[in-house]
């Protein structure tokens, strides 16, 4: 028989204060497994309706489960992330329009815009869909966003898990943020190239060199974005350089 | 396919993955329950998760970190923030 809210809240609760046994973690599965439906139906239409190539995660592992209900102070119930999918895009113009056309088969869905604030450095567009009374999380990144997410997760397993929602070491999360920052500004700049007109436009005459300059700053982007990321690569501990 | 991950964060290392045809989800997900009771039998705490994805490869573009370490994600990001 399924689980009341009450009891699978109160299960959370366990989970919270680490008193759980294994048959809660019994329990526990037994609430993620309903959402398998959930998952593959949204997941089949990312794939199938929008040509897309989706990973599914159908269930939030529960160490992922008890770290957000215990960060967040939130009940289990209340998680909308159990089910979860995640499709990485070219750019921030793919990125709308994917988000968008998620959005015409799941008309209440919420939207979750983090590329122009980010949170803690982690930029995406999350949309959370409901189907058949079961909440699924879609992640959209870009190539970039995706890049800086894996990259800080693993970071956060070397130096602090904490590093992942804004603590851990100072010196390190303000690399991250950099690194953040510089791969914004070349996918920024990366949709100017692909929205504004080129040089010779009819009644673009002054493209030309606006367009060069934005080139120059895209290419000066990229080369600061890649050389830090070869550093990390050869010298990782160089994360915890303050100087 | 569906790939049944266990992931030591403190190492940073994938300990197994295990593939189960698209048919299989049951099997994976009795897999993933008997492989976390196993684990807490033992006081092992590590990351146990079912991905699904069309293939090794879509599966390893989106969820990079059990597969690489930091030192490579690094390496391969320079080489693709060029690209």
């Amino acid at each position: 028989m399924a689980l009341s809210r009450t009891q699978l809240d109160k299960l959370g609760e366990r989970l919270k204060a680490g008193t759980y046994d294994a048959d809660d973690l019994r329990r526990l599965d037994e609430y993620r497994r309903s959402f398998s439906g959930a998952s593959e139906a949204v997941t089949r239409i990312l794939r199938d309706e929008c040509g897309l190539s989706p990973t599914a995660r159908p269930a939030k592992s529960t160490k992922a489960i008890v770290e957000k209900l215990t960060r967040l102070s939130t009940q289990l119930t209340r998680i909308q992330d159990i089910a979860g999918c995640r499709v990485v895009v070219d750019n921030l113009l793919s990125q709308q329009i994917e988000v968008k056309r998620l959005r015409e088969y799941f008309p209440e869905a919420r939207v979750i815009d983090r590329v122009v604030v980010p949170s803690s450095g982690y930029r995406a567009i999350h949309v959370v869909v409901k189907h058949e009374g079961h909440w699924v999380e879609v992640q959209f990144r870009t190539e970039l966003q995706h890049l800086w997410a894996v990259l800080s997760e693993k970071v956060a397993d070397r130096f602090g898990n904490a590093l992942k929602y804004g603590g851990g070491d100072g010196t390190v999360q303000t690399r991250l943020n950099q690194l953040a920052n510089t791969a914004y500004h070349v996918d920024f700049l990366q949709v100017i190239f692909l929205t504004v007109p080129e040089a010779g436009a009819e009644g673009d005459e002054g493209a030309g060199s606006g367009r060069e300059a934005d080139f120059a700053e895209l290419d000066r982007f990229r080369r600061l974005l890649s050389d830090k990321l070869h550093q990390y690569s050869e010298h990782p501990d160089s994360l915890l350089d303050d100087t | 396919m569906i790939y049944l991950i266990d992931y030591d964060r403190r190492s940073g290392t994938l300990i197994e993955m295990r593939a189960f045809g698209d048919n299989e989800r049951e099997t994976a997900q009795n897999a993933r329950l008997d492989l976390e009771l196993a684990l807490y039998a033992k006081g092992l705490e590590r990351e146990i998760v079912l991905l699904e994805a069309a293939d090794e490869a879509g599966l390893r573009r989106t969820h990079g970190r059990y597969f690489e370490t930091l030192e490579s994600l690094a390496a391969h990001g320079a080489e693709l923030v060029l690209r």
